[in-house]
This record gives structure tokens, C-alpha cells and sequence, in this order.
């Protein structure tokens, strides 16, 4: 009797062991939840998120196709004759925004970041009629009074709101950047020159927070090697410069003339969050190659890389354009 | 009074004239020749030369009373004769 209870004491401990060890497996490795219709709960959901990435894609084509444009004039037609508008008569603006939106794909197909901007222009000019503008074409302008924009000399204030973030929505940058670059058309030396253009200068503000949403390593992004910390506000003044040129000087190769080009840019920006500033300064020495004037091999020299993430070495590289 | 046809063509060659270094007189500006080959390159950002020079003519076709029609996507692939006729 004894020895039936103690086997039967075995047989209920060794069943409850069993038990225990049955649910902890279970506890660590949970079997795939299934659905109704026996599919992957897993599988289901990964599809679903491929379906919201493809919707996104979707709508994101939409919107460049058809981009909501905001278009806005110192003053309408149909206002014209009103008291508010005769002031604008001589100096006039105008704003033109659109909306851009910038998906990165990887390798799987699915978007690695977006980038969703409104940018654009505003514009200050003074105007003139047009029969003072048009030169010898003067005499066969229809209407001679009606006013123009003279672009001899005007502003522009480049404008850029917008934020980025990656994949899985754990850095998100949301950045404000308002410019100023004064155009014309100048002489030096006997040589006109569109100052906006070619060269150009512009001094900007720039203004955002960074936020991190959560931590997340990831293999092949760059070094942020500014002062600016996750989490924090960015507040920065950045001025601008560049200029190319054409090296008067006259290489031959195969009998064929080929005219070298320089370019050459500074870029400054005073961090005024941190107390910080940093530089990039480059040049580019393009040759163009034997018999086509669009395809270039460019050789550049940069230190700085400027922003986001402002790396202070020195890059040389190499590469080969084509211009369309 | 809108603006003529003639004068739109007229209003692009003296603002394209303006933004290229090498041109003196509107008159100048072949009408012939495609947009990407008479706009200069260069500018920082969205203040670059094709931009700009969509943004005045919408604005002057605006100012005119000829309203403000959505410009063809190949716009810089046009010349002056072809993009003309479609905005006014």
C-alpha cells in the first residue's frame, strides 16, 4: 500500500514537472498566432503595412502629379482699380509655394525615409511698363503703358517648412528656413553678371527641433558630428556663397577644343542653440569630355560637409556628369 | 485690357533677357529655342532662374486679367512659340 501511494506521489510530482516545464516553454516561445481562416497573424500584419507604405506611395505620386499650389500676388485683377492696390503699383511681391514630397526607398521595395516640404519663393520687385523694358521690340508691344516686372533688380526670400523622418518614425526633424539672395544684373570689368545666380549670396535663418522618438541602431548612417543634441531646438544663421566659371585657358584633345570649369563655394552657419559654428568650403574643376559639351568628369575638394550633420574632414572625390 | 499673345512672347524674351549675363536686348531671345538652353543655371535653393521666371509671367498673366492656367510639366522643354499659346 505504501509503496502504490509513494508511486503514485512520483507519478502526480514527475506529471506536475511535466506541467510546469510545459508552460514555461510556452511562456518562451509562444507558438504564431493564427487567424480564423488560418493565416499569420504575423504575416497578415506585415502585409497591412506594406498596403499603408503603398497607400502613402500612392498618395505621395498624387500629390506631385496634382500638387496643391499656393499662388499669391500683391494684388488681383479683378482689384486692381481698388485703393488697396494703386499702392502696389510700382512695388509689387508675389509668393509661390508647392508642396514637395520625398520618399527614399530600400532595397525591400519599402520607403527608408520621407521628407514632406512646402517651399518656395517670395518675391519683392518694382515694376515698369513694359514698353520701357522691351528694348527694340518696343514698337510692336500692343499694350506700351501696361506695367511689368523689371527684373534688373528684385529679392528673393527662398522659403522651406517642412519635416523628416525615417521608416519607423524614431528621428523627426522639423525645420523652418527663410532666406534672403538679392538678384541683378551687374558689370565688372566690362563682364555682366547675374548677382542670385551666377555668382550668388544668401543669408538664411533657420529654425526646428529635433526629436527622438526612440532609439534604434541603424548601420550606414554618418557621424552627426554637431553640438546639436536629440530632443533639442535647432536655431542656426547660415550664409551662403558660390561661383563658377569657365577657365580661360584652351586644352585640345583628339583636335577637339574642350573649355575646363570652376566652381567654387563658402558656406557658414553660426549655431546660436549651442554657440557653435561650423564651414564647408569646396571647389569642383569640371573637363568636360572630347566632342560632348554635357558630359563632365568632375574632380572636387571638400572640407566641411555642412549640415546635418557638419563631419569636419577633408573629402576628395571623383565622379562623372551628365547634364540633361 | 488682357495681354496679347504677342505681347506674352514679347514679356518672356526682356524677363529671360534679364536673367542671362550675355544678352543685351530682349530682341536677342530666339523664340526657337527651348527654355532649358535660355535659362542660365546657378542659384541657391528654389531661387533658381526657371522658377523664378514661372513665377513672373504667372504673375503679369495674372495682373492682366488672363487668369492663371496650369503650365504644361514639360514647360522647360518648350520654346517661347510652343508654351505661349498653352498659358495664355
Amino acid at each position: 500500500m505504501a509503496t502504490q501511494k509513494q508511486s503514485r506521489k512520483s507519478t502526480l510530482a514527475l506529471a506536475c514537472i511535466i506541467a510546469i516545464q510545459l508552460s514555461v516553454a510556452s511562456a518562451q516561445e509562444p507558438p504564431a498566432a493564427v487567424l480564423d481562416n488560418g493565416a499569420s497573424l504575423e504575416l497578415q500584419l506585415k502585409e497591412a503595412f506594406k498596403a499603408g507604405e503603398k497607400a502613402l506611395v500612392a498618395a505621395a505620386i498624387k500629390l506631385s502629379q496634382n500638387p496643391y499650389e499656393i499662388f499669391l500676388t500683391s494684388c488681383r485683377f479683378e482689384l486692381k482699380e481698388s485703393r488697396s492696390c494703386t499702392k502696389y503699383d510700382d512695388r509689387a511681391w508675389l509668393l509661390d509655394l508647392v508642396p514637395e514630397f520625398n520618399i527614399e526607398a530600400g532595397a525591400d521595395g519599402s520607403f527608408q525615409s520621407i521628407t514632406a516640404k512646402v517651399t518656395g519663393n517670395y518675391i519683392s520687385f518694382t515694376q515698369a511698363p513694359i514698353g520701357t523694358l522691351a528694348g527694340s521690340l518696343q514698337p510692336g508691344v500692343d499694350d506700351q503703358g501696361r506695367k511689368t516686372p523689371d527684373l534688373n533688380r528684385f529679392s528673393v526670400f527662398p522659403i522651406s517648412l517642412g519635416m523628416e523622418t525615417t521608416r519607423y518614425f524614431d528621428d523627426v526633424a522639423v525645420l523652418a528656413e527663410v532666406g534672403y539672395v538679392p538678384f541683378g544684373k551687374h558689370k565688372l570689368l566690362g563682364q555682366s553678371f547675374i548677382l542670385g545666380l551666377n555668382p550668388y549670396v544668401g543669408v538664411f535663418l533657420q529654425g526646428g527641433h529635433k526629436f527622438k522618438v526612440r532609439n534604434q541602431v541603424r548601420i550606414g548612417n554618418s557621424q552627426d558630428e554637431s553640438s546639436e543634441q536629440p530632443n533639442s531646438s535647432i536655431g542656426r544663421i547660415k550664409l551662403i556663397s558660390k561661383f563658377n566659371t569657365d577657365i580661360p585657358i584652351g586644352l585640345s584633345i583628339y583636335d577637339q577644343d574642350i573649355k575646363p570649369k570652376f566652381n567654387a563655394w563658402a558656406t557658414g552657419w553660426y549655431d546660436f542653440v549651442n554657440s557653435e559654428t561650423y564651414y564647408s568650403i569646396g571647389a569642383t574643376l569640371k573637363f568636360p569630355l572630347p566632342g560632348k559639351e554635357e558630359t563632365f568628369i568632375n574632380f572636387t575638394i571638400e572640407k566641411g560637409s555642412g549640415e546635418p550633420n557638419f563631419n569636419k574632414g577633408t573629402q576628395f572625390s571623383s565622379g562623372l556628369s551628365i547634364v540633361y | 485690357m488682357t495681354m496679347s499673345l504677342n505681347d506674352l512672347k514679347i514679356e518672356m524674351r526682356i524677363h529671360i533677357c534679364a536673367l542671362n549675363a550675355r544678352c543685351s536686348d530682349p530682341s536677342e531671345v530666339p523664340v526657337d529655342v527651348k527654355f532649358s538652353e535660355l535659362l542660365p543655371t546657378g542659384g541657391a535653393g528654389t531661387a533658381i532662374s526657371p522658377r523664378i521666371f514661372k513665377s513672373f509671367i504667372r504673375y503679369s498673366l495674372i495682373q492682366a486679367g488672363n487668369g492663371d492656367k496650369p503650365w504644361p510639366k514639360n514647360g522647360q522643354n518648350l520654346t517661347i512659340d510652343k508654351l505661349a499659346p498653352k498659358i495664355i
